[in-house]
C-alpha cells in the first residue's frame, strides 16, 4: 500500500470520524487545524483506523503520533 | 532540614503513581483517574506507573515532566511541569498513554465519564508552564515542600520562555490558598452544569 492510497483511505475515516466531508488533511495537519479532535474522538479515530486498515496500534506506536504524517508512516510501516 | 529537588528518572514511575493517587483520594478532586476507570487501588496503582513510565513529553502522564522533592533522603513530594503545546496538545498525548496501556473499551469509560462533564475541561493556553499533578506526602505536609517544588521547576523553565503559569484546580480545594503566596490570582472560575456540581478554578501568575 503506498502513501497517496493510505491518504484517500485515511481521508474517508477521518471524515466519518468527525462527520465533515469537508475535512482535508496533509502530513501536518494536527489536532488544532480539526475541530472536535478531542480525547474521545482521538480514541474513535485510532479505533477506526485499525479497523479500517486492519493493523494494530499499540504500546510505544501511539506515544509517537503528533501529526497525519505520523499516524500515515505508522499504518504504510504496518502494512508493508 | 534541606529540602532537595530533582528531577525525576524512570526509577521514579512507582513513587509518582503513588503520590498522585494518594493526592487523588482527598476529597478535593471531582475528575480522578480512579473514578474515571473504576479500578481498585491496587490495579489503579500497577496501570498508573506504567503509564508514568515512558519518555515522552510535555504533559503530566510521563515521569519526564515530573520533579522530585526528598527531605532527609527521603521522597516527599512532587510536581509535573511542562510547556503546553511543546509536543502538541497535551490531553491527546495523555489520550495516547493511556490507550497504550489500558484497554481501549476502559479506555472510552473514562473518556465518556470526562465527557459528561466537559465544561470542567478548561483549555489550557499555549506556550504557558502547566503545573499538574501536585502532590506531598501526608507525612510531609507543612514543611515547605510544594514552594521548593514550584520554585525549583520555574527555575527550570528560563531558557524556554513561558509567557505564564498556569494551574486548575476545583473550587473547595485549600491549595487555591498555597498558589496566592506563590503568586498566582484566579483568573476565572468555570461553574459546573452538570451532577459533578463543583467549579473549576483556573490560576494563573505571569512567568517572571
Amino acid at each position: 500500500m503506498d502513501k497517496s492510497e493510505i491518504y484517500v483511505q485515511l481521508l474517508s475515516v477521518f471524515r466519518r470520524v468527525f462527520e465533515n466531508d469537508s475535512i482535508n488533511i496533509e502530513d501536518s495537519t494536527t489536532a488544532d487545524d480539526i475541530e472536535n479532535w478531542d480525547s474521545m474522538t482521538h480514541l474513535m479515530l485510532i479505533t477506526e483506523i485499525e479497523e479500517d486498515f486492519s493493523i494494530e496500534i499499540n504500546g510505544m506506536d501511539i506515544m509517537n503520533l503528533h501529526n497525519v504524517g505520523n499516524l500515515a508512516s505508522l499504518i504504510e510501516r504496518k502494512k508493508s | 532540614m534541606e529540602i532537595k529537588i530533582r528531577k525525576a528518572t524512570k526509577e521514579d514511575s512507582q513513587f509518582i503513581s503513588e503520590t498522585i493517587l494518594q493526592s487523588e483520594s482527598t476529597d478535593y478532586e471531582a475528575i480522578t483517574f480512579s473514578k474515571m476507570f473504576e479500578f481498585d487501588k491496587p490495579t489503579m496503582l500497577s496501570t498508573f506507573s506504567k503509564i508514568v513510565d515512558n519518555e515522552t513529553n510535555g504533559h503530566p502522564l510521563t515521569f519526564k515532566t515530573y520533579f522530585i522533592a526528598e527531605l532527609d533522603g527521603n521522597r516527599c513530594g512532587a510536581l509535573s511541569a511542562y510547556i503546553e503545546g511543546e509536543n502538541g496538545d497535551s490531553n491527546l498525548q495523555m489520550a495516547n498513554c493511556m490507550m497504550s496501556v489500558i484497554d481501549r473499551k476502559t479506555v472510552m469509560k473514562g473518556f465518556m465519564f470526562s465527557k459528561k462533564n466537559s465544561e470542567t475541561i478548561i483549555p489550557k493556553s499555549k506556550g504557558s508552564l502547566q503545573i499538574d499533578c501536585v502532590a506531598t506526602r501526608a507525612e510531609f505536609r507543612g514543611k515547605g515542600v510544594f514552594k521548593a517544588l514550584f520554585q525549583y521547576a520555574c527555575e527550570d523553565f528560563t531558557n524556554l520562555c513561558p509567557k505564564s503559569i498556569e494551574v486548575q484546580v476545583w473550587k473547595n480545594n485549600p491549595a487555591i490558598e498555597v498558589y496566592k503566596k506563590v503568586g498566582f490570582s484566579i483568573k476565572e472560575e468555570y461553574p459546573s452544569q452538570t451532577s459533578i456540581g463543583m467549579a473549576k478554578i483556573l490560576l494563573a501568575k505571569v512567568y517572571k
